[in-house]
């Protein structure tokens, strides 16, 4: 018993290593974020248009990769999947609720967007960050 | 009703024909012209029932479409999930299909009001709203938010409120059509109504005029009618009276002849009985007349009986007569025979002893000759008694001869009595016979007079009572008239002396015909 729970354990952390080392979607920003305090919660109010502004850098602009990041990332930070995410926001913005996050189907795209944007938050891969872009821990 | 009368009733007739011809002329104008009006109103009517009305009906339907069609676009666009939006997006599409159902209805019922009002606008800006939605959808699929947002805020927005433009105004137009035709329609009624009243009050007054005229002409037929009916009546109530009379006539006339026929058919019965008690005279006297006749034969047989028996006893007597002469002579001979034994006996006694036995034998001798002599005058004695005796038969029957003879004389004469009796009584069966006959074609007579006199007292029965029924009908005529006050009065009798002979109709079954039994 016990030796066979232990290997279920060992395979359940290579499983997650795995994962980890495929796709990390590591959430950036502009760097006028960098004096924000942005934990979880923030993220969370952000990415669900609860928070449109922030307290120094002004509005809040969300900035989305579509692939699998984006389930990935949507799961860890909102708790819905990409799918899920874009009927919120669409229901959001068509109903004046917000400003619609900005889609990209390419990360060089999106962190042009973000590094141009004043206040603009969004995720990319962890390989795909450069200087241009602060990254935040959301913690 | 005289001459002038009948030619007033001509005139007046033809003036109330003619009256009411020009009243029915008037009328069917009228008719025409309401039913053309009618037909105008009708057409107005029914442009506005079977197109406006459905048009405006199709242009609600249009904009309740419309609105859903949006509305449904809307939907889609704020559709919480996948499934949702996959609704919506069908529901647009079905009220798109039926957006272009109506428009399909109206632009038929347009073209049939012939009006110049299209749908052009409202085609270009459902057009352009489709072109719109497409963008919409477009951008959405793109997660393009801020660029639907704008389409929805501009392009969508407007293309909608062109379309409910344009349905405003098809619907202003169509409503204006609607209202030009209600008046139109309104106004055609108040003419046919004003038309139709004016009329009316013409037609009216000389429908009134008329019957006026109706009125005075038939108080001016009715009264020489009513003399006329009074008089009718009188008739009636005479005609009854005599054909009362008639009937009862009648009955007394068939009751007389039934009786005569009773009569009749008695009197035959008793010339029939007459006739067979003469039959049977005849009978009986040719019976007699036969019995007679044989009675005369056996008469004349027994006299030709009583001749031989004459004539045998004539015979008898002859030989009577013959016998008696015999005898004489055998009575000679025995005297002479006793003579001679005398003598003998006289010459025996001379001769003495030598002729004693001559003596007895002329003794002998002498004996017999006087037994003869005896005998011989018995028989001659026996002989007369016998002679007188046949003397008295042949009398005696010469006597029946003689009472025979009369007898077949009366036989005679009674046979041709009876002969007479029975030709006689033949005679009177023929005439008997004939006078049945007679009787009978009598009878025959007696009975149709009787059925005759029973038929006309039926005749004047029906007489009666058609008089009866004609008083009713004349009493009713009087009633149209207005004169049937008078009318009342005698009605009871005229009615039970024509039902009582009905009652008592004996009509006797035909009897046999007398005297068949002769034929």
């Amino acid at each position: 018993m016990k030796p066979f729970f232990l290997r279920l354990l060992a395979l359940a952390a290579l499983t997650g290593l795995c994962v980890v080392a495929q796709a990390a979607p590591t959430l950036v920003g502009n760097k006028n974020l960098a004096s924000e305090k942005i934990d979880a919660a923030t993220v969370k109010a952000v990415f669900l248009g609860k928070k449109v502004a922030w307290e120094g850098a002004g509005r809040v602009t969300l900035a989305v990769l579509k692939g699998p990041i984006a389930d990935e990332f949507l799961k860890g930070a909102v708790e819905m999947d990409f799918g899920q995410f874009n009927n919120y926001w669409r229901r959001l913005a068509m109903t004046g609720g917000g400003t619609a996050p900005k889609f990209f189907d390419k990360p060089d795209d999106l962190r042009r967007f973000v590094a141009e944007t004043p206040g603009a938050i969004g995720f990319l891969d962890a390989s795909a960050v450069d200087a241009s872009l602060i990254t935040l821990n959301g913690n | 009703m005289s001459a002038s009368t009948t030619l007033s009733l001509k005139r007046a007739f033809t003036g109330i024909i003619l009256g009411y011809v020009c009243l029915t002329a008037l009328i069917v104008g009228v008719g025409v012209l309401s039913a053309q009006f009618s037909r105008t109103g009708a057409r107005k009517t029914a442009e506005m029932s079977e197109l406006l009305l459905p048009a405006l009906q199709d242009l609600a339907g249009l904009q309740d479409a419309a609105l859903r069609y949006h509305l449904a676009n809307l939907e889609f666009v704020t559709g919480r999930d996948e499934e949702i939006q996959k609704r919506k997006l069908e529901e647009a599409a079905r009220q798109r299909r039926d957006l272009e159902r109506h428009a399909q209805a109206l632009d038929g019922r347009l073209q049939a009001l012939n009006s110049g009002i299209s749908r052009a606008a409202l085609t270009a800006a459902v057009g352009q709203y489709d072109g719109a939605v497409e963008r919409l959808r477009a951008a959405l699929k793109a997660n393009d938010f801020t660029e639907a947002m704008r389409l929805l805020d501009t392009e969508v927005a407007a293309a909608s409120a062109a379309v409910d433009a344009a349905l405003a105004k098809l619907t202003e137009q169509v409503s204006s059509q609607a209202l030009v035709n209600g008046g139109e329609t309104s106004a055609i009624l108040a003419r046919n109504l004003k038309f139709g009243v004016t009329l009316s009050i013409a037609v009216g007054a000389l429908g009134l005029a008329g019957s006026g005229l109706v009125f005075w002409l038939s108080r001016r037929i009715s009264r020489p009618l009513q003399q006329a009916m009074t008089q009718m009546h009188e008739f009636t109530e005479s005609t009854a009276t005599a054909s009362v009379q008639i009937s009862n006539s009648s009955q007394l006339l068939a009751d007389g002849a039934s009786q005569q026929a009773a009569s009749l058919e008695e009197t035959s019965a008793s010339l029939e009985e007459m006739s067979g008690m003469t039959r049977r005279n005849a009978e009986a006297a040719e019976n007699a007349k036969q019995i007679a006749g044989a009675t005369r034969t056996a008469v004349e047989a027994g006299s030709a009986g009583m001749q031989r028996m004459n004539t045998a006893m004539e015979g008898i007597k002859s030989s009577s007569d013959e016998i008696a002469k015999i005898i004489k002579t055998i009575d000679e001979i025995a005297f002479q025979t006793n003579i001679l034994a005398l003598n003998a006996a006289v010459e025996a006694a001379r001769a003495g002893e030598a002729g004693a036995g001559f003596a007895v034998v002329a003794e002998e001798v002498r004996a017999l000759a006087q037994r003869s002599a005896t005998a011989a005058k018995e028989t001659a004695e026996k002989i007369e008694a016998a002679l007188a005796k046949s003397a008295e038969g042949t009398r005696t029957s010469a006597e029946v001869s003689g009472m025979l003879t009369q007898i077949v004389e009366q036989v005679r004469r009674m046979d041709t009595l009876v002969a007479e009796i029975a030709t006689a009584s033949r005679e009177q069966s023929e005439g008997i016979t004939q006078v049945n006959k007679a009787v009978s074609a009598m009878d025959n007579v007696t009975q149709s007079n009787a059925s005759t006199a029973e038929e006309s007292a039926a005749a004047a029965e029906q007489l009666s009572a058609q008089s009866r029924e004609l008083k009713g009908v004349v009493e009713q005529l009087r009633g149209l008239i207005g004169g049937g006050a008078a009318a009342q009065p005698r009605e009871a009798d005229v009615s039970p002396a024509v039902v009582a002979p009905a009652a008592r109709a004996p009509r006797r079954p035909v009897a046999h015909a007398p005297g068949a039994a002769h034929a």
